[in-house]
């Protein structure tokens, strides 16, 4: 169960509408690396996880994603206010906006509609921790080329404060990833799948 | 006058903002750190602010931050504008 809040986790305001910026950052939406990837990605791992504090992580990891997914739109839907059609094809937004106008919807910067197909729910301990590790580099990477691409104060304070959460989630997960190994086998991590074996 | 109670209004919600956000990041650090007291003491402490500021928000706004707390007024304000996402006008 969830509650909505009526705010966001880090405020959004943003003076200068930019739709090719919109279009970079919409990647973090529904992107590879993205926050709903992310967000799907632990919500899925959790159910069969062998420890209440990796589940926790997974959960409160998951519902700040969900939080981000909702900053993430904030700022693509503040960069594309009041634009002409003209400014709409000079900043290169014509190609997203003929199927969707400026709503909301989640695709990688490259167009590829949103998938599961980029992140994986294996039922292993190990292998889905360093998985959810790797996620968070993979944002964090993202982010960062997101901040060579927009040089607007009012975008990089937002996004800056996004990545930042990417490297605290590592560190979360690394933790977990210590505490699932404290449980198994230190001469074989791999001898049982706390996840499946009994 | 008006303009005292949007700087007041606007002070609270970034209260509100920064003591949830700095107990979201403790409550992670709590999830892999379950025995930390130093952590669940902070925890605790912003916990009775975050309540203290949320409702003072919400009764000098007039915008209920999650809607279980519509009831301080007497209509639903749940749906009023601004959204998160929206700017704030003026």
């Amino acid at each position: 169960m969830w509650i909505y809040e009526k705010k966001l986790q880090y405020p959004v305001n943003i003076k200068t509408p930019n739709a090719a910026f919109a279009k970079v950052i919409l990647t973090q939406y529904g992107g590879p690396d993205g926050e709903s990837g992310a967000a799907l990605r632990y919500l899925s791992q959790r159910y069969t996880m062998p420890d209440g504090r990796i589940i926790a992580s997974l959960t409160d990891i998951a519902t700040e994603e969900l939080g981000h997914m909702e900053m993430i739109c904030a700022i693509v839907y503040q960069l594309t206010r009041n634009l002409s059609p003209e400014q709409i094809v000079a900043q290169g937004f014509d190609t997203y906006f003929v199927d969707h106008t400026t709503a909301l919807w989640p695709q990688a910067a490259s167009g590829t509609p949103f998938s599961s197909a980029t992140f994986q729910s294996a039922g292993d301990t190990i292998t889905d921790l360093h998985e959810d590790m790797a996620a968070e580099q993979k944002a964090r990477t993202t982010y960062d080329n997101i901040l060579r691409l927009v040089d607007d104060p009012d975008v990089i304070d937002p996004i800056r404060f996004l990545r930042e959460r990417e490297v605290v989630h590592f560190q979360r997960f690394g933790e977990s990833l210590r505490i699932a190994q404290d449980n198994l086998d230190c001469n074989n991590f791999y001898a049982i799948n706390p996840e499946f074996d009994r | 006058m008006i303009r005292n109670m949007n700087q007041n209004m606007n002070d609270l919600k970034k209260e509100l903002c920064s003591v949830s956000f700095a107990m979201f990041d403790i409550m992670l650090f709590l999830d892999t750190h379950p025995d930390s007291k130093e952590a669940l003491q902070e925890y605790c402490l912003l916990s009775e602010r975050a309540r203290t500021v949320k409702k003072a928000y919400e009764e000098a706004s007039g915008m209920p931050i999650t809607a279980d707390d519509a009831c301080i007024h007497d209509e639903w304000k749940w749906v009023n504008e601004p959204w998160p996402w929206q700017m704030s006008k003026g």
